[in-house]
């Protein structure tokens, strides 16, 4: 279990990030972590891995402050940043190097995810791509079997393969005690993989809910109006308009996230009200 | 405080696997120095003499990389990433800072050591005067080693960037400051003592004090500002530079 109580976070004292943020996160769930450039989706991770303190608020998960970043933490816990530095040395040495530092490290595992991703074990990552290097790091991000994964747009620099192998290595190595916190701008890459959606504007959650609970108050339906009686918000899209209405026929539509996202950031109380 | 030594271990492993070609570079580039001042030294100056010249230049030799060694001894906190990769390895703050304090002062000396030595015996006899004395001397620049290292290693923790220079700059600062202040706070402290014509400093310290009082200002206090030096401030320093690296953010 994750939980964040009255947290304040800045990076200069003028412009507060978070201001007493509040929020729990329950095991056995990939999250979707959303919200605009610069609300602090990147640092929110970077807050829950102990790479950047708090002002003022704790964070705990499980029994650890992720602060004191104590290595039984650490090992539970693996964050892949958006950007990257890697060591000039083969796939094969970083996982010599890396890998006996978590205890749960699976290194035919990664091995088998760095092949699905189709990339050479042997190679050096010097004189990798950024995404073949993206995949080494997420193959070894799930190869390490850390408890929490948090990955910062994950599927930047991905090819559209690349992007469904993601899809698929993740949920092939996940297990129900894992937490997964997912923050992307490419929404459409993770439809079908987010469990839960946490939607971040000015320093607060303003929408956490599941998948399951958006589908069982919320529908989604196209049609080629742009008006439509009941809808709660319409926008377009190729091919028409997506409207969104109070699931009143208990009839189950697919979750739209993109949609679901402008959605709520244009009026979250109207979105929180139906829950 | 954590510290176990199979994760140590792995660290260090790690640091191997990552780093071997900067080490060997390192190591190289230590041989190399040390036969250029070998070789400079014996084409200039007689046997008597240039024994000395080679073990002052080495003395130098050892300080200057040492610190520069330790200045770049946590290279990853050069980019925010490298920051982000050290800080979430799954080790303890003691066991990171153990691992790079270790290749800095242990590791380093005693390979630079090994190097001199193998230059020296190919042509000094080790009952030589002058290697005696300059052995003896060489206790002091370890101390002085240990000092310098334990703040550079501060230094390397919590600058990101240009560690060298900044902490180059930083030191010549802070000696300056710390002077002033010392001198400052002697004057206040000792102006009606200090007689007409000027102090003099040192052994032959003339200040208008009781003889008691000239052996503690004279002998005793430099000698426990000597043990502090030797003795105190680094263990103290390297505490500090836990914490330091106890409280890194990316």
């Amino acid at each position: 279990m994750i939980t964040i109580e009255k947290l304040n976070f800045a990076y200069s004292k003028k412009k507060p990030l978070f201001q007493d943020l509040e929020l729990q996160l329950a095991p056995g769930k990939i999250y979707g972590l959303l919200g605009k450039n610069g609300t602090g989706k990147s640092s929110l991770l970077k807050l829950l891995t102990g790479l950047v303190f708090p002002k003022s608020g704790k964070i705990t998960i499980e029994q650890f402050n992720a602060q004191s970043r104590r290595p039984s933490y650490l090992e539970d816990v693996f964050f892949l940043s958006e950007n990257y530095e890697l060591p000039a040395i083969s796939i094969n040495s970083f996982a010599k190097a890396n890998g006996p530092m978590y205890s749960k490290f699976d290194a035919l595992k990664f091995k088998s995810f760095v092949q699905l991703f189709e990339v050479d074990y042997n190679s050096n990552l010097e004189k990798l791509s950024y995404g073949q290097r993206k995949k080494v790091l997420i193959s070894f991000a799930i190869a390490t079997n850390a408890r929490y994964l948090f990955l910062d747009e994950p599927t930047n620099g991905l090819d559209i393969p690349s992007k469904s192998q993601f899809r698929k290595t993740l949920l092939s190595g996940f297990k129900e005690d894992q937490t997964v916190i997912i923050s992307t701008h490419q929404i459409r890459d993770l439809n079908q993989l987010i469990e839960s959606v946490i939607i971040i504007e000015n320093g607060q959650i303003i929408f956490n809910k599941d998948v399951f609970q958006l589908e069982e108050k919320l529908f989604f339906s196209r049609s080629l109006q742009e008006k439509v009686e009941g809808s709660m918000y319409s926008e377009m899209m190729p091919g028409g308009y997506v409207h969104v209405f109070p699931n009143t026929s208990g009839e189950i539509s697919e979750v739209e996230l993109e949609v679901l996202f402008n959605a709520v950031i244009k009026n979250p109380t109207l979105f929180n009200q139906q829950f | 405080m954590e510290f176990n030594l199979t994760r140590f271990g792995a660290l260090v492993k790690r640091d191997f696997i990552i780093y071997k070609k900067q080490v060997l570079l390192l190591m190289l580039s230590s041989v190399l120095a040390v036969a250029a001042i070998w070789y400079f030294t014996n084409r200039t100056y007689e046997q008597e003499e240039n024994l000395l010249e080679y073990w002052m230049s080495w003395y130098l030799i050892f300080l200057a990389f040492g610190l520069l060694i330790t200045a770049f001894i946590f290279r990853e906190f050069k980019s925010p990433f490298g920051r982000m990769q050290y800080l979430s390895i799954p080790a303890s703050h003691l066991e990171k800072l153990v691992s790079r304090w270790s290749y800095s002062l242990i590791l380093y000396p005693i390979f630079i050591t090994i190097v001199l030595f193998g230059f020296a015996f190919t042509e000094v006899d080790t009952g030589h005067r002058d290697y005696a004395d300059n052995i003896q001397f060489g206790k002091y620049l370890i101390h002085a080693f240990i000092l310098a290292h334990a703040i550079q290693l501060i230094y390397a923790i919590i600058i990101n960037k240009n560690v060298a220079f900044k902490s180059f700059i930083l030191s010549i600062a802070s000696f300056i400051v710390t002077l002033l202040i010392a001198g400052a706070i002697f004057y206040l402290v000792f102006h009606e003592y200090i007689p007409i014509g000027g102090l003099k400093v040192g052994p032959d310290m003339n200040l208008r004090l009781t003889p008691e009082a000239m052996e503690l200002f004279s002998q005793r206090l430099p000698k426990i500002g000597l043990f502090i030096g030797k003795f105190i401030l680094p263990p103290y320093l390297w505490i500090v530079a836990y914490f330091k690296l106890k409280e890194k953010e990316v």
